[in-house]
């Protein structure tokens, strides 16, 4: 694929994709919170360089916090039921980490499993996933744990990053990718000759907290499902649900009927497995019934059983679990620690 | 030696003295965290454990929270021992209050405090702070702080600002902040007076409170969480720290708190001997709001 060097600024680039009339979704702010969201000018976006990452991944413009996917009506004994939709504009999702575009490859797997989830693949195939590589990390960051770099490429339809003198070289993956590169092919330049290593990210792959061996985790996790570790370390978990609802791989959702008078929608909406109510039964029965139980079934989804199933890790190392943890519950942590305990 | 160093290696000594003469069931404090700034909670059993307790700016969570809803540690014959700042023991006066819990089954271990951070600032609940020393401990770590006028003398200032707002900028204000909700509870979770078994957000049938994070439920699970909180909440800022969307809940649960004390003259988890106002009738209440 072919290898172009931008000839303006991060902002000018989306001006001119906004000009062009796309529908770009970059990291902005909302009050004090920086969130993916649609810009209407280049301007709201934040620079690539301010951030280390969005406080939500990109997830939700695949798989949204609540959507409709039935619309019914009634009246009397007579019951209207109408399949909805997901919505089929094309979308650019600008300022992604290496980590949230390689989500979506470990997301994909599920969504487009026995059963084909509509509403996720359309969105996925219509939208360009545009990634800058990371400048910055901080100590929550874990991405070499689990196969990324801070400018992997894996997930994304375009890759942005930087040489020494600062221009930005965009390393095109996809169709899809280059289709973005051509409808502002005035801004770019293609690269023939092969293009330095840039130490900044080597850099930053050293800094990073030391990788996890996920093949001794998995062994381990393999043993201990009945380990007195999962109280001894997760006895503490709050079951708020932050974790999963910042991880962009974490994809559960529950769908719940809302009604107005005599008619209503039935939604979908995220959920997670540190809630009481996951897994609780129609007849009172609880099979993950303390907070250790749930905490578990975090760990082993995430590094046993999507990899029995899909053979990847359900994690990309983003952090988000990590920082926004009310009670520094450190999934890092946890796994490497556990897994230099004996089997029991 | 420093302040936390002494404060830590004192609460070292007295959880282990505790877990080692059998006093307690457990103690719940904190540790070292893995990120700068930020601490771990540790629930130690055994006396091993106990050297990795700490005690320093960093701890800015309230830990009473372990003390209520399903993960009750009190099932034990013993009591079971916390870490608990001058303003985090408001939480046991009041779930005392409430009947969720019996002095006698927990051990206070007051920590007296200069206030604690929250990233890197002060937090907010410190700036207008006036009560550095433990009060009702079983035992208090730390030396006696002088207390003077905090930072802040008015808590509710904020809060006035928003009352100020014409009724449309109110709307607005919360309408965009709510935008953010994405119904995680985080929120409840954190929060050492909402420990009902279930919660009125969790019931379907019927369904009170819409689940989905559209305007309409995220409105709802606010405005009634607040109404729960009221003349309860006693200004953790718990809430607040733990919502990543920085919606500022301390915000709707002040105002409660104001409207409260502006009736009633109560404060929250102050006074062990206080009723409650809104589980107490008295004739001579004020009703000029009932019409
Ligand atoms: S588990 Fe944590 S670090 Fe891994 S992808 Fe999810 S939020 Fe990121
Ligand atoms: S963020 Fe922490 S406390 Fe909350 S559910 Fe996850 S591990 Fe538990
Ligand atoms: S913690 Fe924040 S995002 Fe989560 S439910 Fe509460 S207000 Fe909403
Ligand atoms: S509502 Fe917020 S400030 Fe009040 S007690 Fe609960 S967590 Fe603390
Ligand atoms: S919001 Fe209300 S019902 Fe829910 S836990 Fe809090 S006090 Fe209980």
């Amino acid at each position: 694929m072919k290898i172009y060097k931008l000839k303006t600024g991060y902002t000018e680039f989306l001006g001119a994709l906004l000009q062009k009339g796309k529908n770009v979704i970059a990291p902005r702010f909302a009050g004090r919170t920086l969130l993916f969201g649609k810009i209407d000018k280049a301007e709201e976006a934040v620079l690539p360089e301010k951030y280390i990452n969005t406080v939500r991944s990109a997830k939700e413009f695949m798989f949204p916090v609540t959507e409709a996917v039935v619309e019914f009506s009634f009246r009397n004994k007579d019951v209207k039921i109408h399949d909805a939709h997901p919505e089929e504009d094309e979308k650019l999702i600008v300022g992604l980490r290496p980590c949230d575009a390689a989500a979506f490859t470990i997301t994909d797997d599920i969504f487009n499993y026995e059963y084909k989830d509509e509403f996720y693949l359309t969105r996925r195939r219509n939208a360009a996933l545009i990634t800058f590589a990371c400048e910055s990390i901080d100590e929550a960051c874990f991405c070499t744990s689990v196969g990324l770099k801070p400018d992997s490429i894996q997930g994304s339809d375009i890759l942005f990053k930087k040489n020494s003198a600062g221009t930005y070289i965009a390393y095109v993956n996809s169709e899809k990718g280059q289709k973005v590169i051509d409808s502002v092919k005035e801004l770019f330049e293609e690269v023939i000759e092969v293009v330095e290593d840039i130490p900044l990210y080597r850099d930053l792959e050293n800094k990073m907290r030391s990788p996890l061996d996920t093949v001794k985790i998995k062994e381990w996790l393999d043993k201990n499902f009945e380990s007195p570790l999962w109280d001894e370390y997760s006895s503490r978990c709050l079951g708020c649900g932050s974790c999963a609802y910042l991880c962009p791989t974490c994809h559960c959702f529950d769908i719940v009927d809302e009604t107005k008078y005599s008619q209503g929608l039935r939604r979908k909406n995220w959920d997670a497995c540190q809630f009481p109510l996951f897994t609780l039964h129609a007849s009172g029965h609880n099979p993950r019934e303390v907070q250790s139980k749930r905490y578990r079934q975090r760990v082993m989804h995430k590094f046993k059983y999507y990899s029995d199933r899909f053979n990847k890790t359900l994690c990309t190392g983003c952090g988000r679990c990590v920082r926004s943890c009310p009670v520094n519950l450190d999934i890092y942590q946890v796994v490497s620690e556990l897994t230099k305990e004996e089997t029991a | 030696m420093s302040n936390d160093i002494k404060q830590s290696s004192e609460a070292k000594k007295l959880a282990r003295e505790l877990l080692e003469q059998g006093k307690v069931s457990a103690v719940i404090g904190y540790a070292e965290g893995t990120l700068k700034g930020r601490v771990q909670t540790l629930i130690a059993r055994n006396p091993l454990d106990a050297e990795k307790f700490i005690f320093n700016e960093y701890c800015v969570n309230n830990l009473a929270v372990y003390l209520t809803k399903s993960y009750r540690l009190l099932k034990s014959d013993k009591p079971v021992a916390v870490f608990l700042k001058p303003c985090d023991i408001r939480t046991v006066t009041a779930l005392i209050q409430e009947h969720q819990i019996k002095r006698e089954d927990i051990f206070i271990i007051g920590m007296s405090c200069q206030g604690v951070r929250n990233g890197n600032g002060l937090s907010g609940k410190c700036r207008a702070c006036r009560m550095h020393n433990p009060q009702y401990s079983d035992a208090v770590i730390g030396e006696a702080i002088e207390e003077k006028e905090p930072e802040v003398t008015d808590p509710f200032a904020r809060v006035k600002e928003i009352e100020n707002m014409s009724t449309q900028e109110r709307w607005q204000f919360w309408t965009k902040e709510f935008d953010k909700c994405i119904r995680c509870y985080a929120c409840r979770q954190a929060c050492p007076l909402c420990y009902c078994e279930q919660c009125i957000v969790d019931k379907t049938q019927p369904r009170w409170i819409e689940s989905s994070a559209h305007p309409v439920g995220n409105m709802a699970w606010h405005l009634i969480r607040a109404f729960h909180l009221a003349g309860r909440c006693i200004g953790c800022g718990e809430c607040d720290r733990v919502c990543h969307q920085n919606i500022p809940l301390s915000l709707l649960n002040m105002k409660m708190s104001k409207e409260i004390f502006d009736l009633y003259g109560y404060r929250s988890g102050v006074d062990p001997e206080a009723k409650p106002p809104l589980t107490e009738f008295k004739m001579e209440d004020n009703e000029e709001f009932i019409r």
